[in-house]
C-alpha cells in the first residue's frame, strides 16, 4: 500500500532550506580547510603531518558528505515536481496531496463494475423490440444515445484514474528506491605522541608567507627573527653600558645561544667560565702585600712598589657565589714609612685596606667601567656584579678598588 | 390482435429488466464515489468525484423516467390491447350470436310455412 500525504508548498520549501544549507556547509567547509592548510606551514610540529592528513580524510568524508545531500535534495525536488504535474493533470492547484493506493483500486474496480452494468443495459436496450406504436419510442432511443454517452465518459474517467494512480506510483517508487545519506561521523584527533616543546619554523620565509597569508598587519611580538643563526635579540632588556652592544639571551625560551661570548682587552677582566675564576691576568696588576719603601734622597715617592696588585684570585662560584681571595689585598700596610718630612706621601687618605673575606657576589647590575674598556663576559647566567674597578693607566690605587657587594 | 398484446408484454419485460440493470449501476456508482473521497485527494478535491457523480445522476434520471413513464405506458398499453381484443372477441361473439338468432328465427319461419 501506498500512502501519500504531502503539502507541496511545504516540501518546496524544504528543498529551497536543503539547498541553501548545503551550499552554506560547503562555503564553510572550504573556509575552515584552506585557513588550516595555512596555520601548519608555520609550525614544525611532529603531530603536523598526522594532523593534515586527518584533515585531509575528513575533508574528503564532508565532500562525499554533501554529494549525498545534494542527490537527496534532488530526489526531493524531482518528487515535488512529479506531485505539482499529476495536480496539474487533475485539474487542480498543486497545494496538498494525499493520495490512498489501495482506495485507489477499489475506485477503479468500482467503476469498471459499474461501466460493465451500464453497458449491459445498453445491450439490453439496443436489443429490444420496441413497437412503432409505443408512445415512448423515442424516448427510448434517446435513452439508448444516452446510456451510450455514460458508458464513453465513465470509460474516460476510468483511463485517467489508472494514469494518475500510475504517475503517482511511479513517482512514489522513484523517491522510494532513491539514495539516502549515511550518518556523518568525524572521528577525533588521535595524536601520535604527547609533544610538549614545539619548535616554531625559524624560516623567516616561511613566517612571511603565513603572515601574509593571514593578512595580518604586524607582528606584535618584541622578538626579532634572524636568518643566519637561530638566534633571538630581545631588543627590550637592558644592556651592558660597556658602549658595546651585547646580546642578552632570554632566560626563558629554550634556544640555544651561540653567541661568542668572550671579548679581548687587553686589560680586560676575564670571566673564565669553566673555572668560574676570576684571573686577572696583567702580572702587574698583581697586589701584593709590600711594604712600601719610600728612600729618602728621593723626592718622590716611589710608589712603584706601591702599586697594588693582588691577585685577585676571586672564585666565582655559581653555587655559593663566593670570592675568596687567596690572598690578603692588603694595601698600605701599617708599616709604610714616611720618612721624608718635606715629602708628603699621603697615601693615608687613600688607602684602603681591603681585607680579603669571604667576598660574595650577588647579583647586581654589572657595571663595568674602564677606560681601557673593560669587557665582561656573560655566561648563561646573569652575572649582575657591582664591580667597579678603576684601572688607571698606571696605578691602581687599591683604595678604589672595592667590590660592591650588595 | 395477441401478437401484439404479445410483443408489448414483452417490450415490459424487457423495460423492467432495464430499471433493474440500471438499478444495479447507480449502486455500483454510489461505491465508487464513496470511494473517490478517499483515495486521490489533491488540495481537497476528490479526484473524479463530480465526474462519476454527475453520470450517476443521469443514470438515476434515465431510471426514473423508465420506472415512471415508460414501464407505466407499456403497461397500460397492454391492458389496453387486451381490453380492445375483450370487446372485440365480445362483439364477435354479440355478432355471432345474432347470427344464430336469426338462423334459427329463419327456420322457424320456414317451418311454420310448411
Amino acid at each position: 500500500m501506498i500512502k501519500i500525504n504531502v503539502n507541496i508548498k511545504e516540501l518546496t520549501e524544504l528543498h529551497e532550506t536543503l539547498v541553501t544549507t548545503n551550499n552554506k556547509i560547503v562555503a564553510i567547509e572550504n573556509q575552515i580547510f584552506t585557513k588550516l592548510k595555512k596555520l601548519t606551514t608555520m609550525w614544525d610540529d611532529p603531530n603536523t603531518p598526522v594532523f593534515m592528513n586527518q584533515n585531509n580524510l575528513d575533508k574528503t568524508k564532508i565532500d562525499d558528505y554533501n554529494e549525498q545531500t545534494n542527490k537527496v535534495s534532488n530526489t526531493i525536488l524531482e518528487f515535488n515536481n512529479d506531485l505539482i504535474n499529476i495536480a496539474r493533470r487533475c485539474g487542480f492547484e498543486p497545494t496538498t496531496f494525499n493520495y490512498n493506493s489501495d482506495n485507489s483500486k477499489t475506485l477503479i474496480d468500482y467503476c469498471n463494475s459499474s461501466y460493465t452494468i451500464i453497458k449491459k443495459a445498453k445491450t439490453q436496450l439496443d436489443s429490444m423490440d420496441v413497437p412503432a406504436s409505443f408512445r415512448y419510442a423515442g424516448a427510448l432511443k434517446s435513452m439508448n444515445y444516452k446510456l451510450m454517452d455514460i458508458c464513453e465518459e465513465l470509460k474516460k474517467d476510468i483511463k485517467d484514474l489508472n494514469e494518475v494512480v500510475g504517475l503517482t506510483s511511479a513517482a512514489y517508487n522513484k523517491i522510494k528506491s532513491s539514495s539516502r545519506t549515511e550518518l556523518l561521523v568525524l572521528k577525533p584527533m588521535n595524536y601520535i605522541s604527547n609533544i610538549q616543546n614545539v619548535n616554531l619554523v625559524s624560516s623567516k620565509s616561511k613566517i612571511d608567507e603565513a603572515l601574509n597569508s593571514q593578512n595580518l598587519g604586524t607582528n606584535n611580538s618584541n622578538i626579532e627573527y634572524h636568518e643566519k643563526d637561530s638566534e633571538f635579540t630581545n631588543n627590550s632588556v637592558g644592556q651592558f653600558t660597556s658602549g658595546k652592544k651585547t646580546e642578552i639571551e632570554e632566560s626563558d625560551s629554550n634556544f640555544v645561544n651561540a653567541v661568542n661570548r668572550t671579548t679581548v682587552n687587553s686589560n680586560s677582566i676575564t670571566f673564565d667560565e669553566t673555572s668560574n675564576s676570576f684571573n686577572n691576568s696583567e702580572a702587574n696588576k698583581i697586589y701584593t702585600k709590600k711594604e712600601n719603601n719610600f728612600e729618602e734622597n728621593n723626592n718622590f715617592t716611589n710608589n712603584e712598589s706601591s702599586k697594588t696588585t693582588s691577585t685577585n684570585n676571586i672564585n666565582i662560584e655559581n653555587e655559593n657565589q663566593n670570592i675568596v681571595s687567596e690572598k690578603n689585598q692588603t694595601i698600605n700596610s701599617a708599616n709604610n714609612n714616611f720618612q721624608k718630612p718635606n715629602e708628603t706621601f699621603n697615601n693615608s687618605e687613600k688607602s684602603t685596606s681591603t681585607n680579603s673575606a669571604n667576598i660574595n657576589i650577588t647579583q647586581t647590575n654589572n657595571n663595568l667601567s674602564t677606560p681601557n674598556e673593560t669587557n665582561a663576559n656573560t655566561n648563561n647566567i646573569d652575572f649582575n656584579l657591582n664591580n667597579n674597578f678603576n684601572n688607571n693607566e698606571k696605578e691602581t690605587e687599591a683604595n678604589n678598588t672595592y667590590i660592591d657587594l650588595n | 390482435m395477441n401478437a401484439e398484446i404479445r410483443r408489448y408484454q414483452l417490450l415490459l419485460n424487457n423495460l423492467n429488466n432495464l430499471a433493474g440493470t440500471l438499478q444495479s449501476s447507480i449502486t455500483e456508482l454510489e461505491n465508487a464515489i464513496n470511494y473517490s473521497k478517499i483515495s486521490i485527494n489533491i488540495s481537497a478535491k476528490s479526484y473524479k468525484k463530480i465526474e462519476l457523480e454527475n453520470i450517476q445522476a443521469d443514470l438515476k434520471s434515465e431510471y426514473n423516467n423508465l420506472v415512471n413513464i415508460y414501464i407505466p405506458e407499456a403497461r397500460r398499453k397492454i391492458n389496453e390491447l387486451i381490453q380492445e381484443q375483450r370487446r372485440l372477441e365480445e362483439a364477435r361473439r354479440k355478432a355471432a350470436e345474432e347470427a344464430k338468432k336469426q338462423a334459427e328465427a329463419k327456420k322457424a319461419k320456414e317451418n311454420d310455412k310448411n
